[in-house]
This record gives C-alpha cells, sequence and structure tokens, in this order.
C-alpha cells in the first residue's frame, strides 16, 4: 500500500463538502479572513513511522487537522457552538462511515492503535483581523507499507 | 563493536513470507536442560547436560490477504511446521531455524481497534538452530532466479572444514515451471578448489511453496566455504536459504 498523499487529502476534502454544511472547503492553512459562514480547512500535522508494523517495514501515521472555522460575530452568538459541534459530528460520522478512504489507508484511528486518538478541541483564532471561532478535528490515519527498512 | 538492531528483519514460515505483517517476537529460544548429579560430598550443584529444546512465539497484525498471516497461520497443522527467522539481509548473517509444532492462534481485538495475533512454535525433536543466510544481497534476504544456477559463496570463518554434517533450511516462496532443486556446495577457498554438491544437503525436486529441513549424515565432511546452487526447469523462483554448520555430534 503506497501513500498517495494528493488522493488521501482528496478524500478528506471530499468528505468536507459532502457533509453540505460548508461553505467553503480549503485544502490550506488561510492567510486572510476565508469570510462568512462555515469553513473547512484542511491541514496535515504530523507524517511519523509507527511502531504497528512488520518487521521490515513502516507504516506511516498521519495525523491531518480538519479546521473547523466560523466567524465569532456570527448572529445568533449563542448559536456558534451549536453550529460547529453539528458541523463536526457530521463530518467525523463521514469519516468514521469510511475507515479505509475507500482503500487508500489501513483505517482511520478513531481510538489512537497507532498512540493518537481522534480528538476535536475547541477554540479561537484571529486572523487576519477577524476573530474566529474554531472546532479542531484531529484525523489520525494508519497507512500501510510506507517504508522498507533495510540494515 | 558494532551493536545492531532488530529493524529489517524477516521472518518465513513454510514457505510463507511474514516479514510484512509479524510486528514483533517476544521468545526465539534455543535452550538446554540440566541434569542435576550433585554428589553428598560436592558444596555446589553438579549438572550435567540435557535435552535440548526451542521455540519461538511471536505477534502478528491480522491480514487475511492470501499469502500472509490468517492464510499462513489459521489451519493450525498437526504436521510440523518449518520456521526462519533473519536477522539481517546482508550474505551470511544471522538466522534462527527450526521444526516445530504450531501451538495456537489468538488473536486479541484491543479496545483501540487493533487487532493482533498471538502463535508459538515449539520444537519438535530438534532445538532452535541458529544459522547463517546464503541467499541475502544486501535488500531483503530473498534470491531471485529466472533459471538454474549459482549464488555467491560464504565463509563463516571456519578455520577449517567440519566433520559433523549441517542442516539447511530451504523456505521457497514462489515458483512458476517443471521443479527447481536447491542444493548447497561446498569449497575449500572458493576459487582454486572447484564446489562440489554437499552429500545430502539436496531438497529433491520441488514444484510448490512449501519450507524444509535438510539434514546431511552426521559425519559429513564441510569445507569452509558454502554456497547455493539451483538445478531444473523454472522461470521464475524466490526462495530463502539457511545453514547451520554442527561443530560437534551433540547437536545433531
Amino acid at each position: 500500500m503506497a501513500l498517495s498523499e494528493r488522493a488521501v487529502q482528496r478524500a478528506l476534502s471530499s468528505h468536507a463538502s459532502q457533509t453540505g454544511v460548508f461553505k467553503r472547503v480549503i485544502r490550506f492553512d488561510p492567510k486572510s479572513a476565508p469570510g462568512g459562514g462555515l469553513t473547512c480547512a484542511l491541514l496535515l500535522r504530523t507524517m511519523d513511522p509507527t511502531p504497528a508494523t512488520g518487521l521490515n517495514v513502516s507504516a506511516c501515521l498521519l495525523v491531518w487537522t480538519m479546521r473547523i472555522m466560523l466567524p465569532i460575530r456570527n448572529e445568533p452568538i449563542d448559536e456558534v457552538d451549536p453550529v460547529l459541534m453539528g458541523a463536526a459530528r457530521k463530518l467525523m460520522a463521514r469519516l468514521l462511515g469510511d475507515l479505509t478512504l475507500a482503500g487508500l489507508v489501513r483505517t482511520i484511528d478513531p481510538r489512537g492503535q497507532a498512540g493518537v486518538r481522534m480528538s476535536c478541541p475547541f477554540g479561537y483564532v484571529e486572523i487576519d483581523g477577524t476573530m474566529h471561532r474554531i472546532a479542531d478535528l484531529n484525523v489520525p490515519m494508519i497507512v500501510n507499507d510506507v517504508w522498507a527498512e533495510v540494515q | 563493536m558494532s551493536i545492531g538492531s532488530g529493524l529489517g528483519q524477516n521472518f518465513f514460515i513454510d514457505g510463507y513470507d511474514l516479514s510484512g505483517t509479524t510486528g514483533s517476537a517476544s521468545r526465539i529460544s534455543s535452550s538446554q536442560a540440566t541434569l542435576d548429579k550433585t554428589a553428598i560430598n560436592q558444596r555446589g550443584m553438579a549438572r550435567l547436560p540435557g535435552l535440548n529444546d526451542g521455540g519461538l512465539d511471536f505477534q502478528s497484525w491480522f491480514d487475511p490477504a492470501t499469502g500472509f498471516s490468517q492464510d499462513a497461520l489459521e489451519t493450525l497443522p498437526t504436521t510440523d511446521r518449518v520456521a526462519s527467522w533473519l536477522f539481517g539481509v546482508t550474505l551470511g548473517d544471522p538466522t534462527a531455524n527450526l521444526v516445530a509444532k504450531q501451538i495456537g492462534y489468538d488473536p486479541t481485538r484491543a479496545q483501540d481497534g487493533s487487532l493482533s495475533l498471538t502463535s508459538s512454535l515449539l520444537a519438535n525433536q530438534h532445538g532452535l538452530d541458529f544459522g547463517r543466510n546464503l541467499t541475502a544481497d544486501g535488500t531483503d534476504g530473498i534470491a531471485s532466479q529466472s533459471g538454474a544456477g549459482s549464488l555467491t559463496g560464504y565463509n563463516d570463518s571456519a578455520a577449517a572444514a567440519t566433520n559433523f554434517g549441517l542442516s539447511m533450511f530451504v523456505h521457497l516462496l514462489s515458483f512458476t515451471g517443471t521443479s527447481i532443486t536447491v542444493t548447497l556446495q561446498d569449497s575449500d577457498d572458493d576459487g582454486t578448489d572447484p564446489y562440489a554438491t554437499v552429500t545430502g544437503a539436496t531438497t529433491g525436486a520441488l514444484t510448490t511453496a512449501q519450507g524444509l529441513r535438510v539434514r546431511t549424515s552426521a559425519t559429513e565432511n564441510v569445507k569452509e566455504w558454502l554456497r547455493v546452487t539451483t538445478t531444473g526447469t523454472f522461470s521464475a523462483a524466490t526462495f530463502v536459504v539457511s545453514y547451520v554448520r554442527y561443530l560437534s555430534t551433540r547437536w545433531t
């Protein structure tokens, strides 16, 4: 199973698009405020060999962050967190319903087989003078046999 | 001093290459029992060597594809299995080999969702033998041929020929053709003295993937240099060969 970097990225962004809740899905870290409505930004956090592998090959642990963003001035303001929660729930449902990304990976790893669990902490980020409420959905996944190991 | 690591190793059972699906080995054991012969006038324990034994306990990752862990281990045969663990992929690197009964194939489904399987091999009638690899090429320890021929010779630093025979452990991993015969040849010097077949060190004609141990007579003369030679009619064959040179009658 080789690592298809672009195919994995496109599969994740496709799942985000198909939730139907995002005004825009972008595959980069935005340097300017993305605009009103829900945004999903796809970023790769880490790319590590994992012990969950064979004797002479390394599997790869990828951890993606799917950052769900909403400007905090979105009205009504007390709906901001429920809107983010709903978007994260729908996105998680799509990902957990396609654990291998149609055969691209061994598995999306919600429970941390390789040491990192799926998580979704909430917070704030200011971009370009605009404060956003964010939910960072961290998506770990294991890809088989990416690197051969030879002494 | 050149301490090595456990990375880049290989594991074969009965012609199955389980290197990519085996996660770890918790025990690779070559043991010798002792017999207590302490007399009443001795102040310390007195022991004689007893029976030798061996075993290999390992953990695999679940892989249902043909030719991998589930396929190789689920049948739990009552017949002996031949296993070889390669500690490196350079010609002459150490190997651990045994003929054993497989004891169990036990899945563990952890709370984190991982699915691993533990198996044990217990040696049958002969302990685990540490030997040397004769098919490694610096990449993966496996020889690949498109026709009959000889591989590079190896000298295991034997100062002189020995007279206690040898064992060869062969894993034929894949094969296309009529048959292949794997034989060990020896030479005094890998040059002037031509290679000749070590009597008894031949698999006979093989036609399917499998693992086997071949043992010469316990008094067979084995020269310093050894190499693998194949004969037969085939267009493709991949295989692994390890050998064990016996240095006394104790382990034959």
